[in-house]
């Protein structure tokens, strides 16, 4: 094996397939009593499309998770056969809609709301499904539960596929560092003084128009519209507001400096980690295309 | 169960009528204290998938949610969730720190079929909702195939 394989090798056992989560988390304690990071230039957005804060590196994006996850598919399909079921995980064509355009963006094209027509739309709901989305898919029988995934959930074909897949160094789902460091950099954010000024802003925009909010997660978050299926006028008015209020103070510009700020400082922080990720992403992506052309 | 399939119709909004059908063919399944394997995002309230839980197969808030059976039952689910494993084998669990709508506002964290992750503590466990979602980007699945 070469030294490079290795590595490749012992970074997907580290950030292990189907135990992603466990180990390496940024140090919140020893960042949280730093200093706020220096913020470099403020850009002006009007839109978050296309936008990407520096962790997206060695973040799955979307087209490339939905790659990895039909490979592994595939696998898990070849193993049921072996044990005698006739198993797909293919729905059909409507299956694979797109329609819900939240699910195939990054999270930095989502995490600051901006987009004025949405919210006039939808307020800070999801634009409705179709019939078809709605729907459960199948559930797998018992007996297909049990070879899927073992009594306990742990085991069955989804373990021996991923057993083989972090052997071939492929990762499913982001590592734990990498979710910590995305998280993190959000929480950090929220108490930032350049943040707590940019929301004051807001605040008082918000003010000016009727509404008492301190944040626009307070805004989003408000239980008033989690416990209707679809956005009363109201809300669509207060969400109509909170982008406007946004774009006039440069709330998502501003948002996304400070971002980028402390996820650069995490990332110097834990640059070597994060370099394996980045490897263990083009490794993915090769090793997924490799079994869907076989398969 | 038909309390979840009420929460479901909630959540994604007119479903109802088709839920009512989806339900017919569903198992009971899920709730506080059990998970069910092939369906449900299994959610823990400590960390490494131990203590109380709660199972839920659908796409919702989980507000008013307490977990049963195990360390910290009766705990509310939201905010609360230290780990979860998604058992169900189809769809990926997109665990969201606001309620409403399935953007990622703020920041979320995407977990494919089966597949588990330990939640805290980066975001003080402000986990708010789940959304389900095929790895195609479609929330659900196809009716037809069903039969």
């Amino acid at each position: 094996m070469t030294r490079k394989s290795r590595v490749v090798r012992q970074v997907a056992v580290a950030l292990g397939v189907a135990v992603a989560a466990v180990a390496c988390s940024s140090d919140d304690k020893a960042d949280s009593a730093a200093a706020p990071p220096a913020v470099g230039s403020i850009p002006q957005l009007a839109t978050m499309e296309g936008q990407a804060l520096p962790l997206e590196t060695y973040m799955l994006q979307p087209d490339q998770s939905a790659k990895i996850l039909g490979a592994r598919e595939r696998m898990v399909e070849q193993c049921m056969t072996r044990q005698g079921f006739d198993f797909s995980f293919d729905l059909g064509a409507s299956s694979g809609g797109t329609s819900s355009a939240d699910f195939t963006k990054s999270q930095s094209e989502m995490r600051y709301l901006i987009d004025a027509r949405a919210a006039a739309s939808y307020g800070y709901h999801s634009p409705p499904l179709s019939a078809a989305e709605q729907a459960s898919p199948p559930e797998p029988t018992a007996a297909e539960a049990q070879a899927l995934q073992g009594t306990d959930g742990n085991g069955g074909c989804f373990a021996e596929v991923d057993a083989k897949l972090t052997e071939r160094g492929v990762i499913i789902q982001d590592p734990a560092l990498v979710v910590d460091i995305n998280k993190g950099g959000m929480q950090r954010s929220l108490e930032d003084p350049r943040m707590k000024d940019a929301f004051t802003l807001w605040s008082r925009c918000m003010q000016e128009r009727g509404y008492a909010y301190a944040t626009p997660l307070d805004a989003s978050n408000d239980p008033r519209w989690e416990a209707a299926e679809t956005a009363s006028p109201e809300e669509v008015a207060t969400a109509v507001a909170d982008t406007e209020c946004m774009v006039a103070n440069n709330v998502a510009g501003i948002w996304f400096a400070v971002e980028s700020a402390y996820q650069k400082r995490e990332i110097e922080a834990n640059f070597e980690k994060l370099e394996e990720v980045r490897k263990a992403i083009d490794t993915s992506m090769r090793v997924a295309e490799e079994i869907t052309a076989q398969a | 169960m038909s309390r979840n399939r009420k929460f479901t119709a909630l959540a994604l909004g007119g479903a109802a009528v088709l839920g009512s059908i989806v339900l017919t063919a569903t198992p009971a399944s899920a709730g506080p204290g059990t998970c069910k394997r092939g369906v449900d995002v299994c959610l823990y309230y400590n960390s490494d998938f131990k203590g109380a839980k709660y199972g839920l197969s659908e796409t919702r808030s989980y507000n008013g949610l307490k977990f049963a059976g195990g360390n910290g039952a009766g705990q509310a689910v939201k905010n609360n969730a230290a780990s979860v494993h998604n058992m169900n084998v189809r769809l990926t669990a997109r665990i969201t720190y606001n309620s409403t709508g399935s953007q990622c506002r703020a920041a979320c964290q995407d977990l494919p079929p089966v597949a588990k992750a330990n939640l805290k503590p980066s975001m003080k466990n402000e986990n708010a909702a789940q959304y389900l979602y095929n790895k195609h980007g479609g929330p659900g699945g196809d009716p037809e195939a069903r039969r």
